[in-house]
C-alpha cells in the first residue's frame, strides 16, 4: 500500500511537470505569434493568408523592442503582392489612420496584427502610352 | 536687319521677364496660401490647381469639425468624393496621425501633405473597366 502511494505520487508529479512544460510552451508560442484580426475583407483566402504570413514574418524578424517601420512593412507587402499577383497593389500601415479607397474585386484586406493596422488593396494600372 | 534683330532680342527678353514675374507671383501666392492654412506639402506630383483644391477642401472640413476631434474617415471620404467627381475616378485617400504607405499612382495624381497635425495622402489610379457585355 505504501509502495502504491509512492508510485501514485511519483506519477502525479510527472504529470504535473508535463502539464507545466506544456503550459510554458503554449505561453512561449502565444508570445511569438502576434494576434491577428481581419477587420474587413474582399479577398480570396490564399491571398489573405499570404498577407498575414508576410506581415507576421516581418514583425517577427524585428529585434524585440524595436519600433515598427511602417513604410518598410508597407513596401514589403506591396512588392510581394505586385510580384505574385500582378500590379498594382497599395499598402498603408499604421496605428492611427482612416481611409476611403476604390479597389478591384477580390483585392481588399484590412487587418490588424499586434498593435498595427494594415490596409492592402489592388487597383487597375494605367496602360503605358507607348 | 541689325535693328530688327535687336528689337526681337529686346522683345524676347521682355517676354521672358514677364513669364518669370508671373511664375514668382504664383509661387508666392501658393506659399502665402499654404502658410495661412497651416499646410505643408511633403511629397507631390500634382498640378497646382488640384493641390489647392485638396488643401481648401481639407481646411474647410477641419474647420467645420469640433476642435481636437479628428474624423479621419470623414475627411478621407470627403476628399475622395470631391476628386472622383471633379477629376474622374478613381481617387484614394488616407488620413491620419501615424501611418506609412507605399502606393503606385497615376501621373500627376499624387499629393502627400500635412494640415494642422494630421497627414493626408491623396492619389489617383486607373479603374477596372466594367465588364458590360
Amino acid at each position: 500500500m505504501e509502495e502504491a502511494e509512492k508510485e501514485l505520487e511519483r506519477r502525479s508529479k510527472f504529470l504535473n511537470s508535463l502539464i507545466q512544460k506544456k503550459k510554458k510552451g503554449i505561453e512561449q508560442h502565444e508570445h511569438e505569434s502576434f494576434k491577428v484580426h481581419v477587420r474587413a475583407c474582399d479577398m480570396p483566402l490564399p491571398l489573405q493568408n499570404r498577407a498575414l504570413q508576410c506581415a507576421r514574418l516581418h514583425l517577427e524578424s524585428m529585434p524585440p523592442g524595436n519600433k515598427l517601420d511602417n513604410k518598410r512593412l508597407a513596401l514589403a507587402l506591396k512588392k510581394e503582392f505586385d510580384s505574385s499577383y500582378g500590379p498594382a497593389w497599395h499598402c498603408i500601415v499604421g496605428t492611427s489612420f482612416g481611409s476611403y479607397v476604390t479597389h478591384s474585386v477580390g483585392g481588399f484586406l484590412y487587418f490588424s496584427i499586434d498593435k498595427v493596422y494594415i490596409l492592402l488593396f489592388k487597383t487597375a494600372v494605367e496602360p503605358l502610352d507607348h | 536687319m541689325e535693328g530688327a534683330e535687336e528689337e526681337l532680342e529686346r522683345r524676347s527678353k521682355f517676354l521672358k521677364s514677364l513669364i518669370q514675374k508671373k511664375k514668382t507671383i504664383e509661387q508666392q501666392e501658393q506659399h502665402d496660401h499654404l502658410q495661412h492654412n497651416n499646410v505643408r506639402v511633403r511629397a507631390c506630383d500634382m498640378p497646382l490647381p488640384l493641390q489647392s483644391r485638396a488643401f481648401r477642401c481639407a481646411r474647410d472640413l477641419l474647420d467645420s469639425m469640433p476642435p481636437k476631434k479628428l474624423d479621419s474617415k470623414r475627411l478621407a471620404l470627403t476628399l475622395k468624393k470631391e476628386f472622383d467627381s471633379s477629376y474622374g475616378p478613381a481617387w484614394h485617400c488616407i488620413v491620419g496621425t501615424s501611418f506609412g504607405s507605399y502606393v503606385t499612382h497615376s501621373l500627376g495624381g499624387f499629393v502627400y501633405f500635412s494640415i494642422d497635425k494630421v497627414y493626408v495622402l491623396l492619389f489617383k489610379t486607373a479603374v477596372e473597366p466594367l465588364d458590360h457585355s
